[in-house]
């Protein structure tokens, strides 16, 4: 389970820059999820409630956003959405980069692409209690 | 909520890969400005060495556009998802590769692609307990080194060169500006080298010598082992191991 990683890493960081802001507890955040990252939702939450028990971030309400994975073509410029799931491959759910390994610009052809959109992990805001 | 201005977002994937990294003692990363000379070789045969001699050890190939190394081992393994990403065992190596994600696809891949994934495998590979990290890096001092050199901060570079005037000068210059980034270098192996010249301001830890016999050996972990590529490699090893 790779959400595992994903919450051991939030919660990590958070506590680090919870005790570095001195709070005492942290109430809340918000997390932005690429979604060609491939993270499920469910499993993070899950994860994150377990690994935050007995941490300054126990009890914090968790708000997720989900970014759409967008591909671009270099070659006519052609985007599009390639939509969740467009990873069966399990590969995907560790590198998503390398997607553009899996496909085809659906217009030329082409097999230089580039990911615009729904990469990446990251808590956008912060709610602490000093 | 307090907002997080750009510069202070947090990706939870830094602090997962300083984690997971900070269970091995010692990472050694093979570099070069230079295709071509070695480096993906002698990692392999290093990391096989150091696992011979009862170190735990590990293989990590992070040349996206050309990986070697489970074609020197001559298997590839099967990495598993359990708590994370659990890398191959092959030859007694825990061993990671691009083929593992790839398969057989053609690797075009552009720069920065191969730059986040590094973060991705560092933050979600289980290595466990590890004496050695060997790291066989593309070459060029480019993305995935600075990105190496980012999330590992202590990793050593062994620096690999031919006696060629043409690579000895760029490698002096990557051995300059590693140091300038604040990087520990173990030191220069000269290869495809009978008798290695001194070399200024950096330690050599040997030379290696060309060895027509390798070629055969190649996919044939224990017959690699028993080439005369191997026991230069091995005293390259005694030299690094001396400290
Ligand atoms: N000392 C040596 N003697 C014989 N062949 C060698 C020696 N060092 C490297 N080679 C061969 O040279 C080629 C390039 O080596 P490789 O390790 O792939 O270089 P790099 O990883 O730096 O691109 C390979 O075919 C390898 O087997
Ligand atoms: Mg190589
Ligand atoms: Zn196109």
């Amino acid at each position: 389970m790779h959400e595992w990683a994903v919450a051991e890493g939030i919660v990590e960081a958070l506590v680090e820059r919870g005790r570095k802001e001195g709070a005492k507890r942290i109430t809340g955040f918000r997390l932005i999820l690429g979604e060609i990252q491939g993270v499920e939702e469910e499993a993070l939450r899950f994860a994150l409630r377990e690994l935050s028990r007995g941490t300054m971030l126990e009890g914090a309400e968790v708000t997720v956003e989900r970014e759409r994975g967008r591909v671009g073509c270099r070659g006519c410029g052609f985007e599009w959405f390639p939509g969740e799931g467009s990873g069966e491959e399990e590969a995907l759910h560790f590198l998503p980069d390398l997607l553009p390994l899996f496909l085809k610009c659906p217009r030329c052809g082409s097999v230089d692409l580039e990911i615009r959109g729904g990469r990446g992990i990251w808590v956008s805001s912060l709610e602490i209690e000093r | 909520m307090g907002e997080l201005a750009g510069d202070r977002k947090i990706d939870p994937r830094e602090a997962a890969a300083r984690r997971r990294l900070s269970e091995v003692k010692s990472l050694l990363s093979v570099v070069s400005c230079k295709g071509g000379v070695g480096k993906s070789l002698l990692s392999a045969t290093l990391a096989l060495l150091l696992s011979r001699k009862g170190y735990r050890t590990g293989l990590l190939d992070l040349d996206f556009h050309s990986p070697s190394a489970h074609l020197i081992l001559g298997e590839t393994g099967r990495i598993a998802e359990e708590g994370g990403l659990v890398p191959a065992e092959v030859r007694g190596l825990r061993f990671l590769s691009v083929i593992h994600f790839s398969g057989q696809r053609p690797l075009l891949l552009r720069k920065g692609g191969i730059a986040s994934s590094l973060l991705d495998l560092f933050s979600t590979t289980r290595w466990g307990r590890l004496d050695y990290l060997v790291v066989d890096m593309p070459p060029g001092s480019g993305d995935e080194l600075l990105e190496l050199l980012r999330l590992a901060k202590g990793t050593e570079f062994l620096v690999v060169s031919t006696p060629s005037r043409l690579s000895r000068e760029s490698v002096e210059r990557m051995v300059e500006g590693l140091r300038t980034a604040g990087a520990r270098i173990a030191g220069v192996v000269e290869n495809f080298s009978s008798s290695p010249s001194p070399w200024k301001g950096v330690r050599l830890l040997g030379g290696v010598r060309y060895d027509p016999g390798v070629e055969e050996a190649l996919g044939d972990a224990d017959r690699l082992l028993r080439t005369s590529f191997a026991s230069d490699a091995g005293r390259v090893l005694e030299e690094y191991l001396r400290g």
